[in-house]
């Protein structure tokens, strides 16, 4: 039997009546199963490397993973076009329905992928086509499930409702990487069984989950705000025009993108995943120790999504959101800075004592890579360099010189480009390649990833209800969909990628922290100048009251 | 005022052009590769982000024709 969730249904002063739990548990169950879905792919991008390409091509198989992974990026907005149009035609319960199913089936597909050595080059096309799946899936759920929450919500309590949907990436993230820690690290199966079947089993138990979510969402009624707007004919017969055509809708997508979405996308990835690759490539910490760190702080930092959301229902929105951006972009360097002290200490002190400057000719700099490619010394020492962690300089050799490379290590030269006498040189002068586990400082070390996803949990935590607030009934779905998944997905999902890109191209181990700060300041400025907090708007209200 | 609306477009065109690039200078490289599977192999990382590149093209026409509402009735 359906149930009907009345946004009337009495609560406490501060309390939630069981409608609206029952609306919150339901869509944040099914939001949550499809971020863990999503975010498999990510943890589990370098087994897929092996396994859907040629062997023999380590580099250009996970450059290749990554592209198929940033394909599901790519189409994220057209899911929000396409079911954030069926949402505001259709209905927002029906749409998301769909979403889960789509997003059901392409996972647990996933698992029952046929690999390259059994059908060659359609391996991958086959996975690019349900990654696009799980996209275009993901796009148009979570604007489904922050509309439909907001739309049952009490007065006042928007942005507690709603940041309940924001807990769910992160929670469907730490799902993930707790799934693949039991099947890798919990003595269920050998480290060559994961990569050889293993790897499928957090795919194929997506089906269960599925299935759960299904049920649980077959249970909810169509949101009462939008049942009135359809009783009252005032539904949108063109929802996209309406969005990004007509004026002045289509300027605040523009500018929830600029001033608000951006700036959360790349905080959001700096707090979860540039901070898992910090520890992991640039300090060298073991991939469980690291993976235990950023799971137990995101699991400190999830219930401020909450606190936020509840404070921005007193204070406003838009404050917590552009006070987030600001303090990241300020203090990054800094807290980058002391986990690098905290966590590798010999690294640090290495650094400090042993300047290192690579003279050499014929440098090129490499993003995309295949097995044509080839590599001067001088893009060998510094690849090596890079994935040692080490901070150098560059400079230019003279054309005369007899050497295409020299690496100059305090006050020790090597005129050579071989990688075990550079490592032999560097370990001479005290570098360790890996972190020393009784050298960090745990309690400092879990701070700083705490403070980053209280980052995260600021601009994160009362978005969805600000965004709801930004359209009117009729186009919210398709509106706030939009700025979401190209501000969250596109700024932020390209994050790992460009930040990597700049620490590799300048030497410098912190510099990829520029594009985060760039484009939180840049919504910080944008969001201060143009937007405006609308937490006391009447969700059902005219059009005109969003002007 | 079209700028959001044609966001997606550019984009994926941008994606299509990358990866365009990327395959078809793979596929001209890999031709002067000398050992037949290390060829092969390179002509078939080339072809797949060429796949790449075609899947970015379509995602850029179908945003072209969404935006302009020249997808489906209701949208016109």
């Amino acid at each position: 039997m359906a149930t009907a969730a009345n946004p009337a249904a009495p609560a406490g002063k501060d309390g939630i009546s069981k409608d609206e739990t029952r609306v919150i548990f339901a869509s944040s169950l099914g939001t949550v199963f499809e971020w863990y879905d999503f975010y498999l792919y990510a943890t589990l991008a370098p087994f897929f490397a092996a396994l859907f390409f040629p062997k023999g091509n380590d580099t250009a198989a996970l450059l290749s993973a990554f592209a198929t992974y940033a394909a599901g990026f790519l189409i994220r907005p057209f899911g929000a076009l396409v079911f954030g149009r069926i949402g505001d035609l259709v209905g927002r319960k029906y749409t998301f329905l769909v979403t889960i199913i789509v997003m059901g089936f392409a996972t647990f597909a996933v698992g029952l992928l046929p690999t390259f050595s059994s059908i060659g080059w359609f391996a991958p096309i086959l996975l690019v086509s349900l990654r696009l799946l799980q996209g275009l899936a993901l796009g148009g759920e979570y604007g489904g499930a922050a509309t439909y929450v907001a739309e049952h919500a009490s007065p006042g309590k928007r942005g507690y409702d709603t940041a309940w949907i924001q807990t769910t990436a992160t929670l469907g993230f730490f799902l993930s990487l707790a799934v693949i820690g039991i099947c890798r690290f919990g003595n269920v199966m050998t480290p060559a069984q994961f990569a050889e079947w293993g790897w499928r089993i957090p795919f194929l138990v997506s089906l269960i989950l599925l299935i759960f979510s299904i049920y649980i969402r077959l249970k909810l009624n169509e949101s009462p705000v939008f049942q009135r707007m359809k009783a009252e004919g005032k539904g949108s017969t063109a929802p996209l025009t309406d969005s990004f055509l007509r004026y002045p809708n289509n300027k605040f997508v523009l500018l929830a993108l600029l001033g608000a979405t951006a700036g959360q996308g790349v905080v959001w990835y700096t707090g979860q995943f540039y901070a898992l690759f910090f520890l992991t490539i640039t300090l060298k910490v073991d991939g469980l120790t690291a993976y235990t760190l950023i799971a137990i702080a995101l699991l400190l930092g999830t219930p401020f999504f909450i606190i936020f959301g509840w404070l921005s229902d007193r204070i406003g929105r838009l404050k917590i959101i552009l006070a987030g951006c600001l303090i990241a972009s300020l203090t990054y360097f800094p807290l980058f800075g002391a986990l690098t002290h905290y966590v590798n200490p010999a690294l640090e002190q290495f650094q400090q004592k042993n300047a290192i400057t690579v003279a050499a000719k014929d440098c090129n700099f490499h993003i995309f890579v295949g097995p044509w490619s080839t590599f001067s010394d001088c893009d060998k020492t510094k690849d090596f360099l890079t994935k040692s962690g080490l901070s150098f300089k560059s400079t230019s050799l003279l054309g005369d010189s007899p050497d295409s490379v020299v690496v100059t290590i305090g006050d020790t030269e090597i005129r050579s480009a071989d990688q075990a006498k550079l490592l032999e040189a560097l370990k001479a002068k005290g570098y360790s390649p890996s972190a020393a586990k009784d050298q960090i400082n745990w309690g400092m070390t879990l701070l700083i990833l705490f403070i980053f996803m209280i980052y995260v949990t600021m601009v994160y935590g009362p978005i969805a209800a600000f965004l709801v607030e930004m359209f009117p009934t009729k186009i919210r779905y398709t509106s706030m969909s939009l700025p979401y998944h190209i501000g969250n997905g596109w700024f932020g999902g390209m994050l790992p990628l460009l930040a990597t890109a700049m620490v590799a191209a300048t030497g410098d181990i912190y510099y990829g922290l520029w594009y985060p700060i760039v484009v939180a300041m840049i919504t910080f400025v944008v969001g201060l100048l143009f937007l405006k907090d609308r937490m006391n708007i009447a969700l059902d209200a005219d059009e005109s009251a969003y002007r | 005022m079209k700028l959001t609306a044609q966001l997606t477009q550019w984009m994926a065109l941008v994606f299509a052009v990358l990866c365009g690039a990327y395959g078809v200078y793979g596929m001209i490289a890999s031709g002067a590769l000398a050992e037949g599977a290390v060829r092969d192999d390179a002509r078939g990382f080339a072809g797949f982000w060429l796949f790449l590149a075609g899947v970015g093209v379509v995602l850029a026409i179908v945003s072209w024709l969404m935006a302009r509402g020249k997808l489906g009735t209701t949208d016109a």
